[in-house]
């Protein structure tokens, strides 16, 4: 990074410290550590939302992803408008008016104490680990990428971030959420116009939209019915809306973010400026990956992005092969640059297009045949699966953007990263006291105690995560374990939930033994089907529902409700 | 029920209220469902009229 890059990156940290800080001073006792005395104004609150959602993977690895396989990831962000139209409706009005400072804390009221225990027991047992990810993900790429230490990488955002919200609690994370996700809109317009920028002079926005057309790159609905296929319109609206209404209606880290609004009118205001706002955002950002597979016709991509597993790969046995990949990577490179320029000037002229469009089709079809045979070569050697989708942005931004706006962009993804990351380690530590502290061990102190305990338990969920991130590179399938218990208790929690607010006459002990057997299902489907991970969030959900219901209808008859 | 209608300081809440230029929160509500329908059926002619693929 040049000097200029490095004065913006530290423009940035030294803006959130600063902002932070100067926010922090309003907290007053725990309902302002945690809620900030119920409030903040919608806007404030819509834009934390949105942050929260967007970590760094979600900005570098959806645009790998759509320079991969184009728009279709859109689907699953598409029923998000509707899901925020039944939280407002159903979710947040039962939230906002039982005054609770958790979602499990509902659950009590609503059934008993040990519903309540084991949903918000769940939240911290996934969340603690995945708040680690959040930032072991960006580390690892930023590593690869920029040569930059990752160990110091993860305690520099780790310890900034914890401090600033160990200091400031909500307050402090919407506010800094507001300042982050105002860089990330930044940031998406500035690679937009830099990617267009660094295209050859005489290709025009119609010349891009021609050439992604040609491989299908703008295809962003499929009406096919496949339920092992998650990218199709069905599986994006079906599964995609359990999935989001469990996140945004049951996550913690969501949930506290809509009680810290001064009514209940300001609360539904920032899901409504969600609904809106989200999908063309996400849209933009994968058009970020469409314009690099554009991009990358007029300059050589590399073969496989990331530099480590290509050196790897390149001092291994598999060496000789991989290089005989290269060399025909580069020949269809070549020849599919060529075919392009021919059919720009053949369109400018008017002339018929089919031969070269066939001709890149043809090559495109090659380049990715040899990038999949690479990955599998990259596969066989590391023993593990190729995660190169995370490197494909980035290693654009190091290679072609001009100094200052590479700042800008590495500052966005640490910006990405910290959104969430405050947002978890505030759930977390909410979850933590008020759930368990407050609940068990000391139900009565003074306030200042409370404010206390809640500053420790931020702090020692910050080691917890800094310390998962540290050793994730270990960790391989536990990791993945954890993602998958994670994708087993999702949507039996939404269930959970439902069961609360739909069916009058359920009772504790239905919910609680309808979440196990809502998790246990997920385990079965999973194990005996092979139908996309959306649709988990479906059975678990409609299992808890069912079972929980039933549970329950002995004991309401017997009291008659 | 009578909780479930007043907000904490008591005051009742208004459904019926104008939320900007909308007459109330049904509109709102609405307008976001023809929203999600509009991006569904823009992002299906993106799919269809940017499909240069076939010859």
């Amino acid at each position: 990074m040049s000097a200029l890059d490095w004065l913006v990156f530290t423009i940035y940290f030294g803006a959130v410290v600063a902002f932070a800080y100067f926010q922090s001073r309003k907290n007053v006792g725990v309902e302002g550590y945690f809620l900030a005395n119920r409030r903040l104004p919608w806007g404030a609150i819509g834009l934390s939302v949105m942050a929260t959602q967007a970590s760094a993977i979600t900005f570098i690895g959806t645009t790998g992803q759509a320079y991969d396989q184009g728009m279709e990831f859109i689907q699953v962000y598409l029923p998000q408008p509707l899901v925020m139209v039944l939280l407002c409706v159903l979710f947040v009005p039962f939230f906002y008016r039982a005054r609770v400072y958790t979602a499990y804390e509902y659950l009590e009221n609503r059934f008993d104490a040990k519903t309540r225990s084991l949903t918000s027991l769940l939240f911290l047992l996934s969340r603690g680990m995945a708040a680690g990810i959040v930032m072991y993900a960006p580390a690892v790429v930023l590593s690869v990428i920029m040569g930059w230490d990752e160990t110091i990488t993860i305690l520099i955002m780790g310890t900034v971030t914890v401090l600033y919200t160990m200091m400031g609690g909500i307050t402090a994370v919407i506010w800094t959420d507001v300042l982050q996700m105002l860089m990330m809109f930044a940031g998406i317009v500035a690679a937009l116009l830099v990617l267009f920028g660094t295209l050859p002079s005489e290709v025009g926005i119609g010349d891009v939209v021609y050439l992604g057309g040609i491989q299908q790159m703008w295809t962003s609905i499929d009406l096919s019915w496949d339920p092992s296929n998650t990218y199709t319109l069905w599986s994006g609206l079906i599964g995609g809306f359990f999935l989001a209404l469990a996140y945004f209606g049951c996550d913690q880290s969501q949930v506290q973010r809509y009680l810290t609004a001064s009514s209940l009118k300001q609360s539904r205001l920032s899901l409504i400026f969600n609904a809106f706002v989200k999908v063309p955002m996400q849209f933009a950002i994968l058009a970020i990956g469409v314009l690099l597979f554009v991009f990358y016709h007029f300059e050589r991509p590399p073969l496989i992005f990331n530099p480590a597993e290509t050196a790897q790969v390149e001092n291994s046995s598999q060496a000789p092969e991989f290089a005989r990949l290269e060399e025909e990577h580069q020949e269809a490179h070549d020849l599919r640059k060529e075919a392009t320029l021919s059919l720009l000037a053949a369109r400018r002229n008017g002339e018929n297009l089919q031969t070269w469009r066939q001709g890149i089709q043809q090559y495109d079809q090659q380049l990715s045949d040899l990038r999949s045979e690479a990955k599998q070569l990259v596969e066989e050697v590391r023993g593990a699966s190729s995660n190169d989708v995370n490197y494909v942005f980035p290693s654009y931004l190091v290679k072609y953007v001009p100094a200052g706006l590479l700042g800008l962009m590495i500052a966005v993804i640490f910006a990405a990263a910290m959104s969430s990351l405050d947002s978890e380690l505030t759930a977390l530590s909410s979850a933590t006291v008020v759930d368990f502290y407050r609940r068990y061990f000391r139900k009565k102190a003074s306030p200042e105690h409370y404010l206390r305990v809640s500053r420790i338990t931020t702090l020692c969920w910050g080691v917890i995560a800094s310390g998962f991130a540290l050793y994730a590179g270990q960790l391989g399938s536990l990791i993945e374990a954890v993602n998958r218990v994670g994708s087993y208790f999702y949507g039996s929690l939404l269930g959970v939930f439902l069961l609360a607010f739909l069916v009058k006459r359920a009772n504790g002990n239905g919910a609680f033994l309808g979440l196990l057997a809502g998790m246990l299902a997920v385990f079965v489907v999973s194990e005996i089907s092979n139908i996309s991970y959306l649709y988990y969030n479906v059975v678990g959900a409609l299992v808890v529902v069912v079972v929980g219901t039933l549970l329950s209808i002995p004991e309401a008859k017997r009291s008659g409700v | 029920m009578n909780d479930e209608r007043q907000n904490p300081a008591g005051v009742p809440e208004v459904e019926e209220e104008h939320i900007g230029f909308f007459p109330s929160w049904n509109w709102l509500y609405v307008s976001v469902v023809v929203y999600t329908i509009l991006i569904i059926g823009l992002l299906y002619l993106l799919t269809v009229y940017l499909d240069y693929s076939a010859p």
